[in-house]
């Protein structure tokens, strides 16, 4: 299980990216001049960040990537953990486990082959999180365009998805 | 022989537009006050007689500091008149002019008269002025013709004021201790050029000619005398090689040590108020860099608290999973897991429905007992029952070996797809527990923790923030390029300089002492010796010669002493006129030191010093201009008839009180020997444009004297950038 998840590639709407790096490198180069802490180092950060957003807000984007582009092949080694406590999170929510039909036996029967596969549904429905959490910033930055602009910006962000 | 001034006018000079005709001020023999308020071209007027007689002109910089400039491409634009330069098209030219008429009654009292002029032509290039070189003409006024004279330009300027002694006549009263010296080779050239008292110097250096000559005589005899005794002969070598090593150190050694120590006080003096401004703002600088060093480094550690902060958001401790405590997860999980156990236990169930009752009984006995595989086996092994304690028959073995036991092991029903899965899941879901308690051990206040240290950080670097912002409002702000570095720079090491040499006069007069000791002994040995009448005669004569020396030296010493006495009486004189009775000065006098340095030149310096003798160098503006003016005019006065030439101040009086401006105009009414033409802003009153009450009662003493004049200048109003001269009395 630990190598399939590790195996997941990591994926990013390339619509979005110039707004993404308005809190996150989107190319590896951490903290440029007047960035401080409000950014990201990476794109797995960022991606998580956006995928906790979505499940705190129940923000789910359904209709997937509008132009996908796979930054990288294989999920990075310094992450994974905190990736794989995302995929508990998502496997740990009653709706989700309803959807993935394993939460009764003739759905488990019907519809659950193996790991891989449904870590397979499980990647997509992470990806449409992260994708939900992602719209849902663009929104704010919508409604105020400084919304990054404080060092602790991503912080405040996040506790207020927790209300 | 007198100089007079009679006229100087001006053409585009700075604020004076137009024609040579249109700014000119016509002066008497007397004394000419002209009165002006701020920035209406009172120090330019002055410059014009400086440009005249020294090629240069005093400009302030952007910290009002006063410098000589040359009129080149970089001060031409100041130089131009404004109005004139602004309009110049491209290619154009404009000229820049003074011309000067003055007159020189010799003591027949034939006059001498010229009129001299210089100008420079300007030329607008593109975005820049461009300047020529001056041109000068002399001219001479023969019964109302003018026509050119034969003398050139340099010879006829030298007749207005000397050229060595223009700081003394041609003075700058808010700079007046940067240009005119009170100290040093300076001064005493000053005093020789003022006073004929050298002519005494020549006498004294013929007289040690003469000596020497007579000594090198009386060397040659000697050696001569010795050649015939070698330790008399290395004796006489070495008495006169010290003779000659003493004459060396005290002509040349010790002249040029003190000639490096004098020009080393020189630069001290001049650069000593720039150095120590410089000294101060450095200081400042030192302490803004100091605030700024402090900041930079709160900011840094500000920065990397933030760095550390969004590198713990996710990666690392992943602050992000301990601000939910996943409780609702965590339960989830766990429930989601019991499904598949009790799916699986269902399942189970259903394929152990296969089984008959006697077996479910012995499963539910065995169950209950807790059999495992291996106890099942040691019962196979022992062919006993451990519940009935029977012997086991060979259906029960069968039974044990192929139902039993692998139900115990589980591998009953491996192949299994449905139990499988529910295990798979089951499994898939004890890892998720894993995962999500994964960070729960990490301390959960370590954000936090940085968040305090930089919320601490930022509250003190605003603190020194403000400090900064206290301290650059209370003492300025200084940046890299206010700091004069190079007037500090110039005073360090001329105080290193002059440390230097004196270490060096030490050691040379050390040296003095240490030959003339060893000559004084080698004198003694030889004394007893036979001398030929010849060596006697000539020791005799070369005794005869230091002695006459030594006489002229007392007379040149003395005169110098009475002259420096007689200096100090005069200079007091005139600093007590000056300041009448104005209690301030009451205990100051001025102090004419003198001194006969090695090379038996004499050394001056006049100072200020209080009623026990101290000398007053912190004594204030006004007691120091009044000890420069009282110097200036007590050294004029010394001079008598010898200096006749126009006293030409601006702001004399700028350091004074109005009592002493007032007292001091007044005196210069009464007593000046020389046309005087003082320039000032003291006697007018800038918000009404016109004479004050000193002012009037000046003028109403100016009206009583025969060849005084005032004269004031003031904005055109017709014009108004431009200056109309006006005459408030003729003569």
């Amino acid at each position: 299980m630990d190598q399939i998840i590790a195996n997941h590639s990591l994926n990013i709407d390339q619509n979005f990216e110039s707004f993404i790096n308005n809190f996150c490198s989107t190319t590896g180069t951490s903290f440029p001049q007047g960035k401080l802490g409000n950014y990201l180092g990476s794109w797995y950060e960022g991606f998580l960040f956006c995928l906790l957003i979505g499940l705190n807000t129940n923000s789910r984007h359904y209709n997937g990537y509008e132009k996908k582009y796979q930054k990288m092949p294989n999920w990075s080694t310094q992450n994974i953990d905190q990736y794989k406590y995302c995929i508990a999170k998502v496997l740990a929510r009653e709706d989700i486990i309803k959807e993935l039909n394993i939460d009764n036996r003739e759905g488990i029967k019907k519809s659950f082959n193996s790991t891989e596969e449904l870590l397979k549904q499980v990647k997509e429905i992470c990806e449409e999180f992260s994708l939900g959490g992602l719209h849902y910033l663009i929104k704010l930055h919508e409604n105020d365009n400084t919304i990054f602009n404080d060092p602790l910006a991503l912080k405040t962000i996040y506790e207020n998805t927790l209300n | 022989m007198a100089v007079v001034i009679k006229k100087i006018e001006l053409n585009n000079w700075f604020g004076y537009k137009g024609s040579y005709d249109e700014n000119t001020f016509e002066f008497s023999d007397g004394v000419n006050i002209i009165v002006a308020s701020n920035d209406v071209g009172k120090s330019k007027l002055h410059n014009a007689f400086r440009w005249i007689v020294s090629d240069k002109v005093i400009l302030k910089d952007k910290e009002n500091k006063y410098s000589l400039e040359d009129i080149d491409l970089n001060t031409v634009s100041e130089i131009l008149n404004h109005d004139i330069r602004n309009q110049l098209k491209n290619e154009e030219t404009a000229t820049i002019g003074v011309r000067l008429t003055f007159e020189e009654i010799d003591r027949r009292g034939d006059t001498f008269n010229r009129i001299i002029t210089k100008e420079l032509i300007c030329k607008k290039d593109v975005n820049r002025i461009t300047v020529s070189n001056p041109i000068t003409k002399v001219q001479r006024n023969e019964r109302g013709n003018i026509r050119t004279a034969p003398e050139s330009f340099e010879e006829v300027k030298n007749k207005i004021i000397r050229q060595n002694l223009k700081d003394f006549f041609l003075v700058q009263g808010e700079s007046l201790e940067h240009l005119t010296p009170l100290k040093g080779e300076s001064l005493r050239t000053t005093i020789n050029n003022l006073v004929s008292i050298n002519e005494l110097d020549k006498k004294c250096d013929t007289s040690i000619k003469m000596a020497k000559k007579i000594t090198l005589l009386r060397q040659d005899i000697e050696k001569a005398e010795d050649s015939k005794n070698a330790q008399a002969s290395s004796n006489t070598k070495r008495k006169n090689d010290l003779e000659n090593d003493i004459i060396d150190i005290i002509e040349n050694q010790l002249i040029d040590v003190q000639n490096f120590i004098d020009e080393s006080e020189r630069i001290i003096i001049k650069f000593k108020g720039q150095a120590e401004i410089a000294k101060n703002q450095k200081g400042l600088k030192q302490r803004i860099d100091d605030f700024n060093k402090k900041i930079n480094t709160k900011e840094g550690i500000i920065n990397s608290g933030y760095k550390r902060l969004v590198e713990n958001f996710i990666n690392r401790d992943f602050y992000l999973s301990k601000l939910t405590n996943d409780q609702v997860e965590k339960i989830n999980l766990n429930k989601f897991k019991s499904y598949f156990r009790d799916f699986s236990a269902l399942r189970r169930t259903e394929l152990n429905d296969a089984l008959s009752v006697e077996e479910q009984k012995m499963l539910y006995a065995l169950q209950k007992d807790q059999p495992s595989p291996q106890i099942l086996e040691q019962m196979l092994i022992e062919g006993t029952c451990y519940v009935c304690s029977n012997d086991l028959n060979e259906k029960s073995r069968i039974y044990m070996n192929e139902k039993l036991i692998p139900y115990f092991r589980n591998e009953l029903n491996k192949n299994d797809d449905e139990l499988n899965k529910y295990d798979e899941l089951n499994s898939i879901y004890l890892k998720l527990e894993g995962y999500l308690n994964k960070f729960n051990h990490f301390d959960s206040n370590y954000l936090q923790k940085i968040i305090d240290d930089i919320v601490e950080n930022e509250n003190s670097k605003r603190e020194l923030e403000f400090d900064k912002d206290d301290f650059i409002k209370e003492n300025g702000m200084v940046d890299d390029n206010d700091i004069d570095n190079i007037s500090l720079e110039t005073y360090d090491n001329a105080i290193r300089d002059k440390s230097k040499f004196s270490e060096n006069k030490i050691n040379l007069e050390n040296k003095l002492t240490s030959k003339e000791r060893e000559l004084t002994e080698i004198k003694l040995t030889t004394i007893n010796k036979e001398e030929s009448s010849k060596l006697k005669k000539s020791k005799e004569i070369e005794q005869f010669g230091i002695d006459l020396k030594n006489v002229f030296l007392e007379i040149k010493k003395e005169a110098y002493e009475n002259f420096a006495s007689d200096l100090e009486i005069i200079t007091n004189n005139k600093f007590k006129a000056f300041s009448e009775d104005n209690s301030k000065f009451k205990n100051q006098s001025i102090k004419v030191d003198f001194s006969i340095n090695h090379a038996g030149n004499p050394d001056f310096e006049i100072k200020v010093i209080d009623q026990v003798g101290n000398n007053l160098k912190q004594g204030g503006g006004a007691s120091q201009a009044l000890r420069q003016l009282a110097v200036i005019f007590g050294l004029i006065e010394k001079a008598g008839g010898n200096v006749d030439y126009p006293f030409i101040a601006d702001a004399p009086t700028s350091n004074m009180t109005h009592t002493l401006s007032e007292h001091f105009f007044n005196y210069q009414l009464k007593n000046a020997t020389t046309q005087n033409i003082l320039i000032t802003k003291e006697l007018w009153n800038d918000q009404k444009n016109t004479l004050n009450d000193i002012g009037e009662r000046i003028l109403k003493n100016i009206e009583e004297i025969e060849n005084a004049k005032m004269i004031s200048i003031v904005f055109n109003e017709n014009e108004k950038k431009k200056v109309r001269i006006e005459n408030l009395k003729n003569i």
